[in-house]
């Protein structure tokens, strides 16, 4: 199913929240942040992004899904890459990050394959 | 017509004299954005499509539900069938399917679940999805106008008498 980039306008016209009320929650100054956030114009910082979690319960992945989809995009090339690299070195510590990053391709195309809600 | 399967994003706009009132579902229970636009002064149409044109952009719908208003469905006043044929072509423009309702259709709709009155539907609408609740106005007495907030749920409804109808198609 199609999502938005951003749920964050969302959650805050659920509860009634303006967007100067919202900034100051998130100890912004201006309002400002706010609209470029919901417009995308701007990332959230990882402190932006926890104070939302903690103001509306939902987690930073399920406000900002797009986001979250072009960071994990551009991880599990990385990780890919790496993997490849890592082929043919047989010590243990290889075959260990060889596991963490064969564990993290599959957490990612098992939600990748996830049905939407 | 569609299955609701293949209009994820649908956006229902009732314009009414003041302006309109927009809503855009991603489910027939998940609103992601609502609201009660009021335009006032010289060409009220021209600055209406100028906010709906900025909506489609943000939003890029796939389904546009608006209200019947040919012959054969709602008579509306003039300004108001001019504005909602002009959201026709500009969603047409920007290829994004159009889905026209009756209020005999919509009234139909919910008249199924004994909702008869526009209140009593705002009622329901709220008690199915409670981020509406606040926007339900006092019960309107005779020598009222109607309240601004009651044109976001004849846009809600639009959208779920068009979830409605592709659910059963």
């Amino acid at each position: 199913m199609k999502r938005l980039d951003c749920y964050l306008h969302t959650h805050r016209r659920q509860w009634g929240l303006t967007q100067e009320e919202l900034a100051f929650l998130l100890g912004s100054k201006s309002a400002s942040v706010i609209s470029r956030l919901e417009r995308r114009e701007h990332d959230p910082s990882l402190k932006a992004a926890f104070a939302c979690q903690v103001i509306f319960g939902v987690a930073p992945d399920e406000l900002f899904p797009k986001l979250y989809v072009e960071v994990e995009d551009a991880v599990m090339r990385r990780a890919h890459e790496l993997h490849e690299r890592l082929q043919g070195t047989p010590s243990k510590t290889t075959r260990a990050k060889l596991e963490l990053l064969e564990d993290a391709l599959r957490r990612a195309s098992e939600r990748a394959e996830e049905p939407d809600v | 017509m569609n299955t609701s399967r293949r209009h994820n994003l649908v956006l229902g706009i009732y314009p009414n004299t003041r302006g309109f009132a927009f809503t855009v579902f991603e489910g027939s229970l998940a609103p992601v954005d609502w609201g009660v636009i009021e335009i006032r002064g010289k060409n009220k149409n021209k600055q209406c499509l100028q906010r709906i044109a900025v909506m489609f952009g943000r939003y890029e719908p796939d389904a546009l539900v608006l209200q019947d208003m040919s012959e054969r469905g709602t008579r509306r006043a003039r300004r108001i069938r001019n504005l909602n044929e002009a959201i026709e072509v500009l969603a047409g423009t920007q290829n994004i399917r159009v889905f026209a309702y009756s209020r005999a259709r919509v009234r139909q709709c919910f008249e199924s679940h004994g909702l008869t009155s526009k209140q009593s539907v705002a009622e329901a609408i709220a008690k199915h999805i409670p981020m509406f609740e606040r926007f339900v106005p006092p019960l309107r007495k005779i020598w009222m106008s109607e309240d601004s907030r009651m044109g976001l749920f004849d846009a809600v409804a639009l959208v779920l008498t068009f979830y409605q109808s592709s659910a059963s198609s």
